[in-house]
């Protein structure tokens, strides 16, 4: 599927989920709260054999690197050309209790915000790994059940240390 | 004493032959792709990775004191292992332009950049891969142990006019 039908289905979810609540999530406390409950909101958990830090240290490596980004996507049909500006913001956080990714999404150019947009863009995914043991993390990323694909499984080699890379945001 | 027809065969060779080289001049003149010198010394070995279907180039680019940047050429990745030459001394603006296209998916262009300063008599090992949608461009710098050591990835917002 590619990036333009993703990021539509993206848009409806959002739209879904400010729908059912009346505004869009302005803090990732609030895109964890309100996720569960929204159309096509998904929370998947899963466990690494990786320190919380470990992949906090990972994050922090790879967040910058791959997905401060700005992605151009044109789409064009006989009788319309559209492009769309985003601007990808992410954010890592680690405390003593938890590490946490928050990936934004601004939209420059091309998309209509309906409502209000918090400072870094709309809230997409919001990523949290909690330790379960010395050596071993619970992973439990707020999401769209939908796209995304790509940057679902290059995250989840960040948490577990594995196949290290960026995803193609294109795709 | 040549026949009309001789005289027409010649005419046409030549014309074709001025229309070739005038469009082949054309097609030079306005592809901006130029191809990267590379008459250095090689200072700096690539290893690329990649699905069939995806290209893979580098761009270089020099940058001036003032941190502007000069376009030098672009590399084709197109073996698993390159030598390059790049100047010492002085940073490189580097971008990595991975390109993919298929039937269904359309095509697509995916870009990573960063500013590599090599040292004098110092090698490096630039590791490029792009496997199953996730790309990754690694730089280490290859100490005199023979071990190797990453260097961090450096944007061009990061250079400091001298």
């Amino acid at each position: 599927m590619n990036y333009r039908v993703l990021s539509t289905i993206a848009i409806i979810s959002m739209v879904f989920l400010s729908g059912c609540v009346g505004h869009m999530p302005q803090t990732a406390d609030e895109f964890r709260k309100e996720l569960p409950g929204a159309f096509l909101g998904e929370v998947e958990k899963f466990e690494v054999n990786r320190s919380f830090t470990d992949i906090g240290n990972t994050f922090q490596k790879m967040a910058p690197k791959c997905l401060d980004v700005r992605v151009t996507s044109t789409s064009q049909t006989s009788t319309s050309y559209q492009v769309i500006v985003t601007k990808w913001n992410p954010t890592v956080k680690i405390t003593n209790k938890r590490t946490e990714l928050h990936i934004q999404q601004l939209h420059e150019q091309g998309v209509m915000n309906v409502y209000e947009v918090p400072p870094n863009g709309y809230y997409m995914m919001v990523v949290d790994a909690a330790p379960v043991s010395k050596n071993k993390s619970q992973v439990t990323m707020y999401r769209s059940s939908v796209g995304n694909e790509t940057l679902i499984k290059a995250i989840k080699g960040w948490a577990a240390g594995e196949n290290i890379g960026c995803p193609d945001l294109t795709k | 004493m040549k026949s009309a027809g001789a005289e027409m065969d010649v005419n046409f060779k030549y014309w074709f032959s001025l229309t070739l080289l005038v469009v082949l001049s054309m097609l030079t003149a306005c592809s901006a792709v130029k191809i990267y010198p590379n008459t250095l010394d090689k200072n700096v070995r690539v290893n690329t990775k990649t699905d069939s279907g995806v290209e893979a180039v580098i761009e270089i680019y020099e940058v001036k004191p003032d941190c502007g940047i000069e376009y030098s050429g672009t590399i084709q990745l197109d073996n698993p292992v390159m030598e390059i030459g790049l100047p010492t001394g002085r940073s490189s603006y580097m971008v990595f332009i991975f390109s993919s296209s298929g039937f269904f998916t359309g095509s697509s262009t995916i870009s990573y950049d960063t500013l590599l300063r090599p040292r004098k008599s110092i090698r490096y090992d630039i590791d490029v891969s792009y496997r199953d949608d996730i790309y990754n461009v690694v730089i280490h710098e290859r100490l005199a142990s023979n071990k190797r050591q990453e260097i961090e990835a450096k944007s061009l917002a990061d250079c400091k006019p001298l």
